[in-house]
């Protein structure tokens, strides 16, 4: 299922579920908050390591695409990116203990200064869900072959509606145009 | 006390005075229970006397931010004068084998190595067959700033564009001129994986080049040459494998004609032949030992470079398009910009125009309307009389 869909399924389940807690009752409150945490450490736990495993890996193939452009991050054109496996599995899995990082510190403000409890039942199950989802810990953790869509580079999650994000393009005439395009040394003034 | 106070100098006073404070707060820490210091009147304190006043007051902010800034003194000039070492052992340990090959080593007769700041230091050494000059440029961490080294580790981890830095050592090799004549145009390196997607962003020459795996390289490695033929010619794999040795010493060693800055004007791009070595900063022994080997061999393989290294007509040939392709872009730019120049200065004079019509009489105004009006019909005669 694609997994735009399974999330908004699961958050309606959840829904269901957090209005059958009494939220007033404080031993609830806290059963919530020890799930929210447990869930936050074991994500973060395997996401750590994992790293160590790609580490210990340390393969080296080299892994060659071009980038689309990415206005919102200040780069205007497409790049070529020229990395290791290794170096492309720890970028992956350091954005996703960032994500772990952001929810941690918006959970923060929603439950601590909103007092909404709510959102930690979501977040004590979706985290989860997302975990056994990421291509790196499928590739790792489960040992799946990367072929298919575990192919690096990944491609883009396609999105609620099945529309996709501008793509990596690997294919070998967009990286050998690419490749020696000269747009390195770029001092921004 | 057996010194008289008059011999005392100046700091030990400063030191003696701070400690008494130190030792009135921590006895008034000790007998806490009187009153505290703001609650008393005013007429109190005066009845009390220095002592007593001392006494009472409490001295606790005052501890925290001698202390702490006490601290962050110490760290600094711990941190810099570990990073004065660190270049120094560099220098001690390289010289042994720049010594045998250059006339002239060190800035200058005073300062063997000039200190840029607490993280930056030169080297520089001269006089050698091929070679005009030899420029180390020492990149250390800001050791010296312990709340920048801090918050730049956390923040590198979390902001993506935030680099992390790390101790490197960057030499420059300046061909001199008659070897210089003697070097064709060409880009050509060795670089370590780790690392090489960066190296190729923040160099330009480099990404004119094409990236590959070889067989004559440890898996640490890959070729970044313009063509396949270059590299078959400049490097040799029972002679240079020195370089690549250590694999975590080696960041990149590069022959170039081109900038490292992306050019935008034609000087810029005009050829500057210079060989690169850059590498992370050997500490231990063993680590240091590597690293002459490492120098011994660059500088053998820039020899090479300027004595043997004769490239195919085809090669060269392609290597040239390669460079007017890349003028062609920068003329393309500069003439964007004349072109916008030239608009924004026709713009500026209409405006002219329009405010000195808008200042003169109606009457004249009136005339000068006429005019544009009949211009604008004899034009329209005129296409129409084409048709």
């Amino acid at each position: 299922m694609n997994p735009a869909v399974s999330n908004i399924v699961l958050s309606l389940v959840m829904m269901q579920v957090s209005r059958q807690l009494d939220f007033e009752n404080e031993s609830v409150v806290f059963y919530v908050r020890a799930a929210y945490v447990t869930t936050t450490l074991i994500v973060l736990g395997t996401y750590l390591f994992v790293r160590f495993k790609i580490q210990s890996k340390n393969d080296l193939t080299t892994l060659k695409y071009v980038e689309p452009a990415n206005p919102l991050s200040g780069q205007s054109d497409e790049q070529l990116q020229v990395t290791t496996v290794k170096d492309y599995d720890l970028k992956q899995a350091n954005s996703a203990i960032r994500s772990v990082f952001t929810g941690v510190a918006m959970m923060g403000f929603m439950h601590l200064y909103m007092k909404f409890t709510n959102p930690l039942v979501m977040q004590s199950v979706s985290p989860l869900k997302s975990l056994f989802e990421n291509k790196i810990i499928q590739i790792h953790l489960l040992n799946k072959p990367a072929v298919g869509d575990l192919k690096r580079p990944f491609k883009a999650a396609p999105g609620l509606f099945g529309q996709g994000a501008t793509d990596i393009k690997t294919d070998k005439q967009s990286i050998e145009k690419a490749e020696v395009s000269g747009k390195g040394g770029f001092k921004e003034e | 006390m057996s010194i008289p106070p008059q011999t005392l100098n100046i700091p030990t006073k400063q030191m003696l005075a701070f400690l008494s404070l130190l030792a009135v707060a921590t006895a008034q820490q000790v007998s806490m229970p009187s009153q505290p210091y703001y609650e008393h009147t005013y007429e109190e304190l005066k009845e009390m006397g220095l002592l007593q006043r001392l006494v009472t007051y409490n001295w606790k902010l005052e501890l925290v931010t001698v202390s702490f800034t006490l601290f962050y003194l110490l760290t600094h000039f711990l941190g810099a004068s570990y990073n004065a070492r660190l270049v120094s052992k560099w220098v001690s340990s390289a010289e042994e084998v720049l010594d045998k090959q250059f006339a002239s080593l060190g800035c200058s007769v005073k300062e063997n190595v000039v200190k840029d700041d607490n993280e930056h230091y030169t080297y520089f050494a001269t006089g050698r067959k091929n070679i005009e000059s030899l420029t180390v440029r020492f990149t250390l961490k800001p050791r010296h700033n312990l709340l920048l080294l801090v918050s730049e580790t956390i923040l590198a981890f979390f902001i993506t564009s935030i680099e992390q830095s790390v101790d490197s050592v960057n030499i420059t090799v300046k061909y001199s001129s008659d070897a210089e004549s003697n070097v064709d145009d060409f880009i050509w390196a060795i670089v370590n994986k780790d690392g090489m997607n960066q190296a190729r962003i923040e160099n330009y020459f480099l990404s004119l080049t094409k990236t590959s795996e070889s067989s004559k390289l440890p898996t640490e490695y890959v070729f970044m040459s313009e063509t396949a033929d270059i590299t078959e010619e400049v490097y040799n794999e029972s002679e240079n494998s020195g370089l690549t040795s250590s694999p975590t010493l080696l960041k990149y060693v590069a022959f170039t004609d081109q900038s490292i800055v992306k050019p935008t004007t034609l000087e810029e791009a005009a050829s500057s032949k210079k060989a690169i070595l850059y590498t992370s900063f050997p500490t231990t022994a063993s680590e240091l030992k590597a690293n002459q080997d490492l120098l011994t061999s660059f500088l053998s393989l820039v020899d090479n470079v300027v004595e043997n290294v004769k490239f195919r007509p085809e090669t060269l040939k392609r290597v040239k398009k390669t460079r007017e392709a890349e003028t062609q872009k920068i003329k393309k730019a500069l003439e964007e910009v004349q072109k916008e120049e030239l608009e924004n200065k026709r713009v500026e004079e209409q405006r002219k125009e329009r405010e000195r019509i808008a200042k003169l009489s109606p009457e004249e105004q009136r005339k000068i309307e006429k005019k544009r009006q009949e211009k604008k019909q004899r034009k329209q005669m005129k296409q129409q009389r084409v048709r």
